[in-house]
């Protein structure tokens, strides 16, 4: 039993340390889209949710391992899976709410464009049409 | 005796005509109506159907809402000189209807008529919709062609489809609509209050009939007679049909959840 166990190489903590740097530099990019305005501040936070909820966890080994047993995970570095896909979805529902809100937006200021547009049409009509009578 | 029930049950509606025979004090002014026939290239058929309606009934205004339409719709309407709205992207027909109902609450009508622009709603049946809104006390019309006798159903998925809806609407508002997916309709100008703030802008027949009931209104279905198609053919077919009922069935669950709340 014991070979087997020893055979495999001692990865410790990588993963976590893995995905702190990651999460760092997701962090730095966003940063930097912010800074040459490609995405607004709004938007930027709630991606920012994701990278700052992992480098909390990933910092923190005892949490991490309180929280896989709590759910009944034996490698504790495996809940970050869950986790992260869990801030996906509420990231993604968060953006097509945003998304759904610009549509009616979108839909009432098309539709007040054709109306006024429509108004304009027929004053400018009744301006020229007595010009056009002499 | 008669004449004074008839003023006694009177005051809460406004669209009162002389047509109606009802006592002086009733007879405000003839109802403003305007006819809202949505386009979407629909340049072959959407002239005669705005030239028919206009013909229809005494002092109608027809207002086109073209949708973005990528045929000649556009020039048509333009040549014909006929009144229109060209929205400046495609909304799809909810939205476009609503533009119309915007339309006719800024001017102020006092009945607004639903005929779509592919020809399918003989617009010689306008009057029939008029006189149920002005006759019955309810607040919009939906012309059937399910309580029509000579009406061919054009096919049995359609049928099945029809029967689904107006199950599921019956389940939920305890009110029968034979024919929920009908376009051809008549509003009052209460209900058009109501939908030029709200209307449901995909698959929105079905979806606004549901609404406007959770929400008080009332309805009545005359029966009408519809035409195939004069061209063009149904946005909905195949497998879409499938989709369409889904879609329809967990909007109008949603319509039912939200009565009172938003």
């Amino acid at each position: 039993m014991m070979p087997e166990t020893t055979a495999m190489p001692h990865y410790g903590n990588r993963i976590l340390y893995i995905s702190i740097l990651v999460s760092f530099l997701f962090l730095l990019l966003i940063v930097n889209m912010v800074r040459k305005r490609q995405l607004s501040e709004r938007f930027a936070l709630a991606w920012m949710l994701i990278p700052v909820l992992l480098i909390v966890f990933s910092s923190n080994r005892g949490l991490l391992e309180r929280l896989a047993a709590l759910v009944g995970i034996y490698y504790a570095p495996a809940i970050m899976i869950p986790i992260i896909f869990g801030l996906f979805i509420l990231v993604s529902l968060y953006f097509s709410v945003k998304v759904s809100k610009a549509e009616q937006r979108i839909k009432t200021l098309a539709q007040e464009l054709a109306l006024l547009k429509q108004r304009l049409e027929v004053l400018s009509n009744e301006q020229t049409a007595p010009d056009r009578s002499q | 005796m008669a004449q004074n029930f008839r003023s006694e049950r009177k005051p809460k509606r406004f669209y009162t005509c002389q047509r109606l025979n009802l006592p002086d004090s009733d007879q405000k002014y003839p109802p403003r109506v305007l006819v809202i026939i949505p386009a979407y290239n629909e340049e072959k058929s959407v002239v005669s159907v705005a030239e028919q309606a206009k013909a229809s009934y005494p002092n109608v205004d027809v207002l086109v809402i073209n949708d973005k339409s990528t045929d000649r719709t556009e020039q048509v309407l333009r040549e014909h000189r006929i009144n229109h709205i060209s929205l400046p992207t495609n909304l799809g027909i909810g939205g476009a209807v609503q533009t119309g109902f915007m339309y006719a609450r800024d001017h102020g009508y006092d009945i607004a008529i639903q005929v779509d622009g592919d020809g399918q709603h003989p617009p010689q049946q306008i009057p029939t919709l008029i006189d149920a809104l002005l006759e019955k006390q309810d607040d919009f019309v939906i012309g059937s062609r399910y309580l029509h006798k000579q009406q061919i159903v054009s096919s049995r998925a359609r049928w099945i489809g029809g029967g689904v809806l107006s199950g599921s609407i019956f389940l939920l508002t305890r009110k029968l609509v034979t024919d929920p997916t009908s376009g051809f309709r008549a509003y009052s100008r209460k209900v058009i209050e109501y939908t030029s703030w709200s209307y449901p802008q995909e698959y929105p027949e079905p979806i606004s009939v549901i609404e406007l009931l959770e929400n008080g209104f009332t309805m009545v279905e005359v029966p009408v007679q519809m035409k195939e198609r004069e061209f063009g053919k149904s946005s909905i077919t195949g497998l879409k049909t499938m989709f369409y009922m889904i879609k329809v069935i967990f909007a109008i669950f949603i319509a039912k959840l939200r009565r009172g709340r938003v």
